[in-house]
């Protein structure tokens, strides 16, 4: 079985209210293997066209790697939209 | 052209105020603001001046874009010599003070000499007062601002004043805009406070004019706030502010932490975006009360924040004034870096409370915090001891203690004297002089130069000493703008830097606001310049220009006595490894970016900027 952590940020987080989400909202997928990122990105509906950041174990993917970017057991994907700050 | 043309120029010594015409000349050459106040600084006093003399000079100074309808047209900064860093300073203001020195028909106000017992200095449209402040004196910035408007029975005066701090020479004092925004790094207040000037009060009603064309105007500005609003990084600091960043940079483990001994804040997402918009048990509300927006802007990244009445700080506090109760600016990512994650301090109402206090004294909350943090590992290395700290048990994550340094240094007393120094001298005091985390002297902000390698060589080259915003090559390396780079890799990052670094010195110069980089390029800027200001402002002039502004400040400083050697790292980024998270492993490898920067800037190795390099810019 393969299991993976999605993390939701910022205005992605479905319920920015709640205390449980200041670490972002997380939800566990258990997944078929050679599901991609953008696999999961369908499978947790999420708005792809919001999606700026993908951090795969705090690395950095490439839009354009999302597709074949493959998850393995334990893997946690950060997901972010736009942001700035300074 | 949008320039005033005029600028008016206060000898406090002598107590006079004259209009002078602007040397468009230079102006055509350095643009505004940043540039254009730093030739004029340049020309005027020596780079070798005692930064708290009265022979050194504060110039607050707007840009031709000031006060004009393009989008955050809000900005104005002040120019000195720091006495903090004892390079160039040049600290960069929103809110509505810039717009109104427009209005009122300046482009700049030069302020030289010192006064011989405090004043203040009242400008309304042409007319001029320097007048006495002895009972501003020891008053907080919110007590000054409330005195003055009762005095002035003008409630669109707008005000810019020092608080306690800036009065007694805090080295990194600030001097703060209504009420909320501030000049903050590199110890301007300290400057003004030196020539016991306490505020300086302005009222314009002439508007600005002399948009070259007008048309062409309308239509360039309309462009970029179409392309502002289109463009989704707006929506996102809109909505979370700066403070937005905090989980990010803590997801990709950039985040210093306990006076950088770490580069992971295992309770980052307590001080995050996210933790200020959720509803605390004992009133219902969230930390963040709504977004602010400073003149002409478009964004609203500004935060205004509550603090939970029923936290330490300020429940049963008479003592404290209302805002504390009500609310204020901040917290941004730094302060709350600063506050919060530098001192291991987990607790976001007490990093609120001292960025408020940060507004109410004007102070920089990124060097006050970032000294504080020094103090607690020296404190834990046993090297500083109750003794010293007038009994607080100044250890990493007491928010106690944090807040109560803080109201120190606020306050000017105490240990809070001592923290006033800021990091260098302190830790250089009790032997560790390695553990300032300061390059030129001033603090680092929020960006773990060994997990996000640019900026390692950003802070080591920045004129006005370790700082953020003046090559802010975070946006390509860890939020992927205008295209991602690999933070770990030190390939590529000198001319990655060297453009970030110019670009921003046009942004400084024009009298926008650097948030708009994300989405207007040069081809928009240079459309807004070039109806403004007259023909002949293309993209590649103004990179030329923000290179000369950028050189003009490497020269200042050279002749003030920095070398190479200056542009370095503390030791802790060149040589600890950093020991958890993504960058685990990694140091700063300074040495692999600096000379290859050095040759794209045409400087020679030893930090001297070649002449061939002065002719080609026109210095």
């Amino acid at each position: 079985m393969t299991t993976v952590t999605v993390k939701r940020f910022t205005s992605l987080i479905k319920d920015p209210t709640s205390a449980e989400n200041i670490a972002g909202q997380i939800e566990q997928y258990t997944i078929q293997p050679d599901t991609s990122i953008t696999d999961i990105i369908k499978i947790a509906n999420l708005p792809e066209e919001r999606l700026h950041l993908v951090i795969l174990n705090g690395t950095y993917i490439d839009k354009d790697k999302r597709s074949t970017q493959l998850l393995v057991d334990g893997d946690v994907v950060a997901f972010w939209p736009p942001i700035f700050g300074g | 052209m949008s320039w005033t043309k005029k600028l008016l120029r206060i000898n406090l010594t002598k107590r006079t105020a004259k209009s002078e015409p602007l040397n468009m000349e230079w102006a055509e050459l350095y643009l505004g603001q940043r540039g254009l106040a730093t030739k004029y600084l340049t020309e005027e006093v020596s780079p070798t001046v005692e930064p708290l003399a009265p022979e050194n000079t504060l110039y607050m100074v707007t840009g031709p874009l000031t006060g004009t309808m393009a989008p955050t047209a809000g900005r104005y900064s002040c120019v000195t010599k720091s006495p903090l860093t004892n390079a160039i300073a040049c600290s960069n203001s929103g809110g509505f003070f810039g717009n109104e020195m427009k209005c009122a028909g300046w482009d700049m106000i030069i302020l030289e000499g010192k006064a011989s017992s405090p004043v203040y200095i009242s400008i309304v449209d042409d007319e001029c007062e320097i007048l006495p402040a002895d009972d501003l004196w020891g008053k907080s910035v919110w007590e000054t601002d409330e005195i003055l408007h009762t005095k002035h029975q003008d409630p669109q005066i707008r005000i810019a004043a020092i608080g306690v701090p800036g009065e007694n020479g805090n080295l990194y004092s600030a001097i703060v805009n209504d009420l909320h925004r501030a000049a903050g790094r590199s110890g301007v207040g300290a400057v003004m406070g030196s020539k016991n000037l306490k505020a300086v009060v302005l009222r314009g009603t002439k508007g600005v004019g002399n948009i070259d064309n007008p048309q062409e105007f309308f239509n360039a500005t309309n462009k970029a706030k179409k392309i502002l609003a289109e463009n989704p990084m707006v929506q996102g600091l809109g909505a979370m502010g700066t403070i937005g960043l905090m989980n990010h940079m803590n997801e990709v483990g950039a985040l210093p932490a306990r006076n950088w001994q770490d580069s992971v804040f295992e309770n980052a997402p307590k001080l995050s975006g996210e933790a200020t918009l959720v509803p605390r048990e004992s009133d219902g509300k969230a930390n963040l009360t709504r977004p602010g927006a400073c003149f002409a802007c478009t964004i609203a990244c500004g935060r205004i924040s509550t603090i939970d009445p029923e936290h330490f700080s300020i429940k049963n506090r008479d003592d404290l004034h209302g805002f504390f109760k009500s609310n204020s600016g901040g917290s941004e990512y730094e302060s709350a870096w600063a506050f919060g994650v530098d001192t291991g301090v987990d607790d976001l109402d007490a990093v609120t409370y001292a960025n408020f206090l940060c507004n109410e004294q004007a102070f920089d909350p990124i060097s006050a915090g970032a000294t504080i943090a020094a103090a607690m590992e020296l404190y834990e290395l046993g090297l500083l001891t109750k003794e010293d700290t007038g009994g607080i048990e100044l250890t990493f994550g007491n928010a106690e203690a944090m807040v109560e340094c803080t109201e120190l240094i606020a306050k000017n007393e105490g240990f809070g004297i001592e923290l006033a120094q800021s990091s260098l001298r302190f830790c250089t005091k009790y032997g560790r002089p390695d553990l300032a985390i300061v390059v030129k002297g001033q603090e680092f902000p929020a960006y773990d130069a060994r997990a996000v390698k640019g900026m390692g060589l950003g802070y080591a080259t920045s004129n006005r000493g370790a700082c953020h915003v003046r090559g802010y090559t975070n946006a390509s390396e860890t939020i992927g703008l205008p295209f991602k780079t690999d933070p770990l890799a030190t390939e590529g990052k000198a001319g990655l830097l060297k453009v970030f670094q110019d670009t921003q010195s046009v942004f400084d110069s024009a009298g926008i606001c650097s948030f708009t980089s994300f989405a207007q390029g040069p081809e928009e800027i240079a459309e807004q310049i070039d109806a403004a200001c007259g023909g002949g402002w293309t993209p590649e002039r103004l990179a030329t220009l923000g290179e000369r502004v950028w050189n003009m400040e490497r020269e200042f400083n050279n002749q003030a006595g920095f070398t190479a050697a200056d542009d370095t790292l503390p030791p802790r980024l060149l040589n600890e490894p950093v020991t958890a998270g993504p960058a685990k492993g990694h140091v700063c490898e300074l040495d692999q970016m600096l000379p290859e920067y050095y040759e794209i800037r045409g400087w020679n190795t030893d930090g001297t900027v070649k002449e061939e390099t002065k002719q080609r810019l026109s210095l």
